[in-house]
């Protein structure tokens, strides 16, 4: 193998325009693909993490999801305290946190911006202490109905100056004391929202009891699944009907994965059309190649190379050209793949990443070599079919 | 020599290597017809949409509420659709409320949309004009409809698993209504898949009081409906609150909206597209200098014949603009059977005139003149070199 | 006999055309012999040579290679064979232009799977033996025509074959060095090569002490003895 290798580079060497065009085709094409691929298993992992953090003991009770997109804006019965009770008494319940969450909007000197307002209770800040965290100030407490806790990108960005602890804003022209800014989440519906305590949401939008969403606190792990089964059955005899979702934090990291997957499918996909055209091109090269060199080929079989032996150098040549280009690809592919990571970013949030793992490496590499090989099939069996005595008249 | 004499030449050339003219051209054939899929799919996308949203109407205002989560950022009520009723210029209103609520047939139950209307109104906001709702079987809602439904297409022979008809009884969160109507299909999922029902029953049974998600603006034959718009939202505005809560839109704004997330997604496909095509173009410098090395003694002919460099270089060039445009107009052909292929797969799965697709002149235009300019930018460099040549050397070989 | 033919034809087609290049030769050529084989062009010299290489098949007839008939093998096992038992000498050379002299000799050596370092170390010997040990390295463009001719007997060697095929050697060289490349031949000839050797040139021809007279794909006649 080392021979053929060898010699391999030496053809290559010869012709270093050609090789370099031919190799710069594989190179353009695992590059887009593996930055594509990078981008859709960061985003995987950055959700999956996400929800990690949240623990294996909650659930959530939301409105359907399938809804939200087009057409006439479609409301949702929200729950009520007594759906809360309800399913509180459930056993193996730890604790149900209500969430109040509507679009609204923020005015601070003159201005207004568009932000989500989320109402929970002060210990739900506990529940979720790895997301929430402060940058200054503090946390509202529950007896608090006019304070906020702002979320990064509205204290940061919205506004042409920092908002700062101490200051007043207005949300849905009521009048808010900001009491403290939150560390950025990473995702920007996060970050462009404002917290504050229940009770002060629900009355901010004249709301009574309702309820927009309950995060489930089991009490173990193990109980989860039967647990949300459970809690389905008792809003749904409550509500009339089942028009809400439960889900574990499983089922919703496998929602999300399965989703994520399809987006890298697609974009993997339609980028990898562009290694198609490369494959073409190496073989393209190794045909005019294999044509350039009927004489050598006659010489090689002279002197005793079998037909076997002249595919296999032929073969390692074109497997050589794709595993040149998949590394370099790669080189470049994560070199993109990081300049996306930055500008999204900066657009996104801190969340976004992309990830070059191990498997994309050797995933890259392994289907660069076999482009290669595939790609020159052809013209090896052309070069190994020579027939030795018409090859050395060959002028 | 004319313009003719080259391509005729080049013709030639390109026909001494039929498959190492055949596989560049693949190279630019795959990736024009990956571009222009892509670029069509877009654009049929957002031309389907601008259909089913032309059909809207285009004399109507929308006013609804920002949303998230099935919450809203501010309520309208009945009382703000009668204010809205009375600003000059509007002919009436008819307000919606839509839910997603609980529905059993029989002994299945999904979880499906359903629009609240008022009976009275329903028609003359839907029917009327070029709305796209026509009747397959049976009648619209009437006053004095209180537990009547009209189902659309999608709901009469699609969510459940057996056909409800006129007659049939469905039952929303347990409370019974009798069909009466049966929608023909429009192609919208939107408008399929919803049910029709008296908008005071529909709210009682989700216990919202008088609440409103939707308000239909009818404006009067001949006023300015950008005017109209302007002062229903001042009104709003001093109603409820900051703008930013609520959306209040004509169909040229909603189009637009709509029009620019499809654009988006056209961008980065077609960008990705693009790449296919990239490296199409270095295919074709690739085979310029196979070309250009293996023709060294004939372009050593060439020169002791008498061209100069820059017939050379022309030469050259147009070898390579052939191979650009001949797989240009190749690509498109292809692409456009690829994007009417997925037209037809779109209209079985997703419904008729969810997905059509746009081959139209300007792309084919972009796409040639792309594909020339990509084999000419492709066989500079090589036909730079053939020019550089010294003819004694050349022709020795 | 390390070389008999049986009845030999071979026919092939030049587009359209079918030449009869040999029209049924019989001839055997015992071990260490030197033969010689002449004719004008057309004759079928080359298409013998070919054969007797393990290049080709015979059309109708038989070929045996030191008791093997060629007419019965598999491509590989003709590459087998005439790996093990053929050397051959080409009026071009022939030489592969990207490899030094040394990788050019080792070439053969290679396809019968000899290591790495038993290759070079061959290849050095033959063309230290060949009068080359200072020009190891040098690719063929750097090479004197009789010199690469030389490089060229080396490789035949390489695989110490039973048999040496020389087609035309002196052809493309002048006279000096074409003497020098007839007297290494030779030089093989006496170390117990059988040498067979084409020519048009009836000086060299006459030299071998078996000479095999062609035209128009039969044997004419053979002259033995004489030479040197």
């Amino acid at each position: 193998m080392i021979e053929e290798v060898n010699y391999a580079f030496r053809n290559m060497a010869e012709a270093k325009l050609r090789t370099v065009l031919t190799v710069l085709g594989i190179v353009i094409g695992i590059a887009i693909v593996v930055a594509m691929l990078a981008i859709g298993e960061g985003m995987r992992v950055s959700i999956t993490e996400q929800l990690d953090a949240l623990g294996g003991d909650k659930i959530i009770v939301t409105p359907p999801q399938a809804f939200a997109l087009r057409g006439a804006p479609t409301e949702f019965k929200p729950f009520t305290s007594a759906d809360l009770r309800a399913v509180k008494n459930l056993p193996s319940v730890k604790d149900v946190l209500p969430m109040f969450y509507r679009p609204g909007t923020i005015e601070y000197r003159g201005k207004s911006r568009e932000i989500y307002v989320m109402g929970v209770e002060s210990r739900g800040v506990d529940y979720f202490r790895q997301f929430y965290s402060l940058r200054e100030g503090r946390f509202f407490t529950d007896r608090e109905l006019r304070s906020v806790d702002l979320g990064y990108r509205v204290a940061e960005k919205f506004f042409d100056e920092r908002v700062r602890v101490g200051e007043r804003v207005k949300i849905n022209q009521r009048s808010f004391e900001v009491v403290g800014v939150l560390e950025e989440i990473g995702n920007p519906e996060d970050d462009s929202s404002v917290y504050m305590t229940l009770k002060a949401a629900q009355d901010l939008y004249d709301a009574g009891d309702e309820i927009t969403m309950l995060w489930v606190i089991a009490e173990n792990e193990a109980a989860v699944r039967t647990l949300a089964k459970k809690i389905e059955n008792t809003l749904e005899k409550r509500r009339g009907g089942r028009d809400f979702e439960v889900l574990t934090t499983e089922q919703l990291a496998e929602q999300v994965s399965t989703v994520v997957t399809i987006v890298t499918f697609v974009l993997g996909g339609i980028a990898g059309i562009s290694i198609l055209v490369g494959g073409v091109i190496i073989m393209n090269t190794m045909l005019t190649s294999v044509l350039e060199r009927t004489r050598e080929i006659g010489v090689l079989k002279a002197t005793g190379a079998s037909n076997a032996q002249v595919l296999r150098i032929f073969l390692v040549e074109s497997a050589l050209i794709g595993a040149v280009g998949g590394v370099l690809g790669l080189l470049l592919g994560t070199g993109l793949s990081r300049a996306i990571e930055v500008a999204g970013q900066v657009y996104i949030g801190s969340s976004f990443i992309t990830i070059v793992d191990v498997e994309l490496v050797t995933g890259a590499l392994v289907f660069s070599v076999l482009v290669g090989m595939v790609s020159g099939i052809y013209p090896a069996y052309r070069a190994a079919k020579l027939d030795p005595i018409e090859a050395l008249r060959y002028e | 020599m004319a313009v003719l004499d080259y391509l005729i030449f080049s013709l030639r050339n390109l026909s001494h290597h039929k498959l190492r003219s055949f596989l560049t051209l693949l190279g630019v054939i795959i990736g024009i017809m990956a571009v222009v899929s892509m670029i069509s799919i877009g654009s049929g996308m957002k031309a389907s949409l601008k259909e089913q949203l032309e059909q809207l109407g285009s004399d109507k205002v929308f006013i609804l509420p920002r949303m998230a989560y099935g919450t809203a950022a501010v309520t309208l009520s009945d009382d703000d659709a009668d204010a809205v009723a009375r600003v000059p210029g509007v002919a009436f209103v008819s307000p919606l409320y839509s839910v997603a609520g609980d529905v059993a047939y029989r002994n299945e139950r999904k979880i499906v949309k359903i629009y609240g209307v008022d009976p009275e109104k329903a028609e003359a906001t839907f029917g009327a004009g070029a709305s796209g709702y026509q009747l397959l079987k049976g009648r619209w809602l009437q006053r004095g409809d209180v537990y009547k439904a009209v189902i659309g297409y999608g709901v009469h022979d699609d969510v459940f698993s057996r056909d409800i008809n006129v007659g049939s009884v469905l039952r929303i969160h347990g409370v019974e209504f009798q069909v009466v109507g049966v929608f023909k299909k429009t192609g919208d999922r939107e408008k399929d898949y919803t049910i029709y029902a008296n908008l005071d029953a529909v709210r009682e049974i989700f216990g919202v009081g008088d609440r409103v998600t939707l308000i239909i603006a009818r404006v009067d034959k001949g006023a300015d409906i950008e005017e109209v718009r302007q002062r229903i939202e001042r009104l709003l505005e001093d109603r409820k609150g900051s703008k930013e809560n609520f959306f209040v839109m004509t169909q040229k704004e909603i189009i637009e909206r709509v029009g620019e997330a499809y654009r988006v997604v056209q961008v980065v496909f077609g960008g990705l597209a693009a790449v296919s095509l990239i490296v199409g173009a270095v295919g074709i410098a690739n085979t310029m200098v196979m070309n250009v090395t293996e023709r060294t003694r004939e372009i050593g002919v060439l020169k002791a014949t008498g061209a100069s460099n820059a017939q050379v270089l022309r030469i050259f060039l147009t070898d390579a603009a052939i191979l650009g445009v001949a797989g240009g107009a190749a690509g498109i052909a292809l692409g456009y059977l690829i994007s009417l292929s997925i037209n037809m797969a779109a209209a079985r799965y997703l419904g008729e005139g969810m997905l059509t697709t746009a081959v139209t002149p300007e792309l084919v235009v972009f796409a040639l003149g792309f594909s020339l300019i990509i084999g000419v930018v492709a066989g500079i460099y090589p036909a730079y070199r053939a020019v550089r040549l010294d003819p004694v050397e050349a022709l020795r070989g | 006999m390390v070389i008999k033919l049986e009845n030999v034809v071979k026919v092939y087609r030049l587009g359209k055309v079918r030449v009869h290049a040999l029209r049924g030769i019989s001839l055997e050529i015992p071990r260490g012999e030197y033969v010689s084989i002449m004719g004008p062009s057309g004759s079928g010299k080359s298409t013998l040579m070919n054969l007797i290489g393990a290049l080709d098949r015979p059309t109708g007839g038989r070929v045996y290679i030191d008791g093997v008939d060629i007419s019965r093998l598999t491509d590989d096992r003709l590459a087998v064979l005439r790996r093990k038992k053929v050397g051959f000498v080409f009026q071009q050379f022939n030489l592969i232009g990207k490899l030094s002299a040394l990788e050019n000799v080792a070439l053969p050596m290679w396809f019968a799977g000899v290591s790495r370092s038993a290759r070079v170390h061959r290849a050095k010997q033959l063309l230290e033996m060949v009068g080359l040990g200072n020009r190891l390295h040098h690719k063929p463009a750097e090479l004197s025509g009789g010199e690469r001719q030389r490089v060229a007997i080396a490789r035949a060697l390489a695989n110490d074959p039973e048999i040496i095929l020389a087609d035309e050697p002196t052809g493309n060289l002048d006279t000096s060095s074409g003497m020098a490349v007839i007297q290494l031949l030779e030089k093989l000839n006496h170390m117990g090569k059988t040498l067979v050797v084409v020519t048009h040139d009836p000086e060299f021809g006459r030299r071998a002490r078996m000479r095999v007279k062609l035209r128009d794909g039969l044997i004419r006649g053979i002259d033995r003895n004489g030479g040197t």
